[in-house]
């Protein structure tokens, strides 16, 4: 194509020219820049609306958060710990027990008087429960003293289970020997995994009132305390005044 | 030249311009029509993209703004985390304890009912296994002693609704008077 024949379809389609390069541009910039950018402003703010929610979510947590009384759930835990402890503590579960075995007694005779004939710890012998190991007693006494301690087993300050109970009574009398398999439960887990879209724990009304028996079976009730010398002169503060 | 206007009447227009030179007019007029159309189409089209990209600008001022709140608020929850599994494992310890606490309950309550109920009788031996169920080996010298025993236990207002079946079983009379007999409770 020679010069003159371009100048020809250049006049021809002179008038053409500019409104074509004008929409392709149009088209270029529609394409390239507007049409992106309306998809992704949809997709962007919806993730912004996400974000703005999960901060409300996390905002409000916070509150919830602060709002607990870490003073309660410290006594709280501390008093779940020493009923449910983190390991087995066999001590202080047979100290628990003796002296329920003594406060079981219905006279301080000694006829009436619960007696710890024997304790037999099995390694091998596991409770029905998971995560617990077996004390099986031998008691004699009489048969209230032993009621007596069957039920104070359900206010202990550690946790028991009373397996099953094999009990041979003396002739002629309501004393018994009793064999007594107790399950001991502990509770090997001390640890929470929490994430951050759970929502913060509450402790219900039922809950509270459970903490309060909990605490009322450790606290162990006041001694009435018999005060001899309080009519005893006790002179001066100071001897040597 | 001069147009002498009057002569010409109202809504009465003479073309006196050849034919070629109308066409090219009405062509050029075509043009200079779409010519504007399309600029001004490129311009309506800038515009948007000006105002898509302040759009755009904007947004990621506002995602950046979300993303440091969120980051702050994730930063502060990260501290109170102890707090929050301290109270989780008191609720889950509680659980467990609530769980644990009235497993035996039936065995206690089996054994407390019945040692109540026989406590005109003698009792020889006397068996709560893990299922709870009681096995009493009893004796005593008054036969109405034990009809009175079996009534309580089959009673349901004396039983506190606890038990389902009752077995006797063995049940002698001695040289000595004195009957001998076993049961077998069963809880529901």
């Amino acid at each position: 194509m020679d010069k003159d024949n371009l100048k020809i379809v250049y006049r021809r389609f002179n008038f053409v020219l500019l409104p074509v390069i004008s929409v392709l541009i149009s088209l270029i910039i529609l394409g390239l820049v507007i049409v992106p950018q309306i998809i992704s402003y949809f997709s962007l703010n919806a993730r912004i609306k996400d974000q703005i929610a999960q901060t409300d979510d996390l905002n409000s947590k916070i509150t919830e958060i602060e709002s607990i009384n870490n003073e309660d759930t410290k006594k709280g835990l501390e008093i779940t710990l020493t009923i449910l402890p983190t390991d087995k503590d066999i001590p202080s579960a047979i100290l628990s027990l003796q002296t329920l075995i003594a406060k079981s007694s219905v006279a301080a005779t000694s006829s009436g008087q619960l007696v710890l004939k024997d304790i037999i710890y099995n390694n091998s012998k596991k409770g029905s429960v998971q995560n617990s190991f077996q004390l099986s007693l031998t008691l004699v006494g009489p048969l209230q003293s032993l009621k007596n301690f069957i039920t104070y087993l359900q206010s202990a300050p550690r946790l028991y289970q009373v397996e099953s109970i094999s009990a041979q009574f003396q002739k002629g009398s309501r004393t018994v020997e009793v064999e007594l398999p107790i399950s001991v439960l502990y509770d090997p887990n001390a640890k929470a995994s929490i994430s951050f879209s759970d929502p913060v724990p509450k402790l219900g009304a039922k809950e509270a009132e459970m903490l309060n028996k909990l605490n009322s079976f450790i606290v162990p009730a006041q001694p009435e305390v018999y005060s001899s010398t309080a009519s005893v002169p006790t002179g001066k503060s100071d001897p040597f005044e | 030249m001069t147009v002498v206007k009057q002569a010409v009447p109202r809504g009465f227009l003479i073309n006196l311009l050849p034919e070629e030179i109308l066409i090219q007019r009405r062509h050029s007029y075509k043009i200079v029509l779409i010519n504007r159309v399309s600029i001004a189409f490129l311009v309506v089209i800038l515009i948007a993209a000006a105002f898509s990209l302040v759009l755009k600008i904007n947004q990621a001022n506002n995602l950046k703004r979300s993303e440091e709140e969120y980051t702050t608020a994730k930063d502060k929850i990260m501290g109170l985390q102890s707090k929050e599994a301290d109270l989780l494992i008191l609720k889950n310890r509680l659980s467990t304890i609530q769980s644990s606490l009235g497993a035996d309950t039936k065995r206690k309550a089996v054994f407390n009912l019945v040692t109540s109920l026989s406590s005109g009788m003698q009792i020889n031996d006397l068996t709560v296994d893990k299922n709870s169920n009681m096995t009493i080996s009893l004796s005593t010298a008054s036969a109405v002693e034990i009809e009175k025993l079996l009534f309580d236990l089959s009673s349901k207002e004396r039983n506190s609704d606890l038990i389902s079946k009752i077995d006797l079983g063995g049940l002698s009379l001695g040289k000595d008077n004195i009957f001998r007999f076993n049961l077998k409770i069963i809880p529901k």
